[in-house]
């Protein structure tokens, strides 16, 4: 039988904006290009397509981020981990920084046995950009991420997704990665993730 | 995402080839990344966080838009106040052969003459080119084109619907639901094929080439509503590795999930519907399957529509709003069959799973998706 070519594969693409904002609260566009879709994501929507994992499509959405390190895009979207992801929760600011901060499982390669810290994305900071598109904001204030071990800078960030496979403790996967110019944080000013995922 | 859809008849491949993912299913997706978890405090709403009501849920069958002005769809005005009153379909065979089926793909010219009064109008004897039209990830029904059905304008699905069948038990046929179609009833329902539609006055039945009576397995086990969806019948990957790929028959006449064990590696996941030969009978008399979609639930919409979460299917009726998010298009009729033997080739899709040739006389569709 012929057929109609009907070769159209729609990606899940990702764009990844930072911005800094001084005192006075002015911006500057420090890095804007796009982002790296990992296995993850194709891991958490089997999940939830063959109806394997939860049950609440809360725990499909990407509600959490880590910031790392040692950013490199060396293996692509084969990546399920930052290369050197802030470890405690004194790297992201503690309470003071004014991230909402969790220790959960993370899902490696598989494995599901390392705790590791989190910040979260208030649903506040979730929005529909249009009908196929989400944009999550991530805000590291004046007094966010100013403690990381050795002043070293950040570079590379993370965006999971929270529990696709419905298990208690909560296991998060990385869903979507970019490693990005060296930022060294002060309380001088603050940054702005503007992470915008089109499905 | 992408997507392969194979479809099988007997042991043979009669297709393998990519769909079209459209921008539905992105929506489906961001909706599902928004959806705001404090619903899960309301009891009236938090049935909306319910994970599969941002997944596949249904299933269509259509053809090229046209096909709806043609085929047992439009047929002489002498002919179809007859078919309004023994519900018996009617098609013209447009061949010389004595004996056979209703090959859609020959049929070259309108029957009936429709002004639908939205831009088009057609005409008796005018030509009819049978073709789909070719997918965009934009597209919203499996149709664009869709016109309606020529006695119902604003009738706009845009495949094929079920309404020869009433589903509520002790109301009369309506005369309308006779033409729209496109399956039939679970117990039975009349066709014949004709050699000519004759002219007002003239016995029809004089042109009598062969009739059959062909049964749905779809309306018999209820997975179908008035509107053509079939629903999920084994909704979980799970409970369809426990029945296998062959369970989408029988009771389980709908959309199955089906994946293997590994499906977290590899990202495949497969729905597996089966078309009965009674179903593909009156499907072909009604011009054809070249098309088909899957859908999720559209939220806003059916809640707009009266529906409450969760969202049950009823296949009498339905309140549940669809939102296609695959496309699928073919260029030869799904249910196109040869005559065997010197017997129409219908006579054989008649029998449901163990006629003469038990095993051709159903079709298997597996539509696989890769995340």
């Amino acid at each position: 039988m012929f057929n109609l070519e009907e070769h159209y594969f729609q990606q899940v693409t990702g764009h990844l904006q930072i911005a800094k904002i001084d005192s006075l609260g002015r911006e500057e566009i420090i890095f804007d290009d796009h982002n790296v879709i990992v296995s993850g994501m194709s891991v958490g929507l089997s999940y939830l397509f063959t109806a394997s994992g939860s049950n609440s499509i809360v725990d499909y959405q990407l509600d959490r981020f880590q910031l790392g390190v040692s950013g490199n895009d060396a293996d692509g979207s084969a990546i399920y981990q930052l290369s050197a992801n802030l470890s405690s929760f004194n790297e992201y600011g503690g309470a003071a920084g004014n991230i909402r901060l969790v220790s959960s499982v993370q899902i490696k390669n598989g494995d599901a046995t390392t705790q590791e810290p989190f910040g979260l994305i208030p649903h506040s900071q979730i929005t529909r950009v249009n009908d196929t598109s989400v944009r999550y904001t991530i805000i590291l204030d004046r007094d966010a991420v100013n403690n990381v071990r050795n002043s070293l800078p950040i570079n590379e960030i993370g965006l999971f997704m929270k529990n696709p496979r419905g298990v208690s403790p909560t296991q998060s996967i990385l869903v979507a990665y970019r490693e990005f110019s060296n930022i060294v944080k002060t309380a001088e000013f603050a940054v702005v993730f503007r992470w915008t995922i089109n499905f | 995402m992408g997507g392969i859809v194979t479809v099988i008849r007997g042991e043979e491949i009669i297709e393998n080839s990519a769909n079209m993912i459209l921008d539905g299913m992105g929506s489906v997706l961001a909706d599902a990344m928004t959806v705001s978890p404090s619903l899960s405090s309301i009891n009236s709403a938090s049935a909306i966080l319910d994970a599969s009501n941002y997944t596949i849920q249904a299933i269509s069958f259509g053809k090229d838009a046209r096909g709806f002005f043609n085929h047992a769809h439009a047929v002489p005005d002498h002919v179809s106040s007859v078919v309004a009153t023994d519900n018996k379909i009617r098609v013209c065979i447009p061949t010389d052969s004595a004996l056979s089926s209703y090959i859609t793909s020959d049929v070259t010219t309108y029957r009936r003459t429709t002004d639908t009064g939205r831009g088009l109008s057609v005409s008796d004897g005018q030509p009819y080119k049978l073709l789909p039209e070719p997918s965009n990830p934009e597209q919203v029904k499996l149709e664009s084109r869709f016109f309606g059905m020529p006695i119902s304008p604003s009738f706009d699905i845009g495949h094929n619907p079920n309404t020869f069948w009433d589903h509520e038990e002790g109301l009369a046929f309506p005369y309308l639901n006779a033409l729209s179609g496109c399956w039939p009833a679970p117990d039975g329902s009349d066709y014949y094929m004709l050699s000519s539609f004759g002219t007002e006055g003239q016995d029809i039945d004089s042109y009598f080439v062969f009739s059959g009576t062909a049964s749905s397995v779809f309306n018999t086990v209820k997975s179908m509503d008035k509107l053509g969806f079939v629903k999920l019948s084994v909704s979980s990957a799970h409970q369809g590795r426990q029945k296998g790929q062959g369970a989408a028959q029988g009771p389980y006449s709908g959309l199955c999930i089906y994946a293997e064990d590994d499906f977290s590696s590899t990202g495949k996941v497969s729905y597996i519907i089966t078309v009965s030969g009674g179903d593909l009978v009156f499907a072909g008399c009604f011009g054809g399957i070249y098309t088909i979609g899957l859908w999720a639930i559209d939220i806003k919409g059916s809640l707009a529509n009266g529906a409450t979460a969760p969202f049950i299917f009823d296949h009498a009726n339905n309140l549940i709003k669809y939102k296609l998010v695959a496309r699928k298009t073919f260029t030869k009729d799904l249910t196109w069959i040869t005559d065997v033997l010197g017997f129409s080739g219908y006579k054989f899709l008649e029998d449901r799973y163990d006629g003469l040739f038990g095993n051709t006389n159903f079709l298997v569709i597996k539509w696989e998706l890769q995340f």
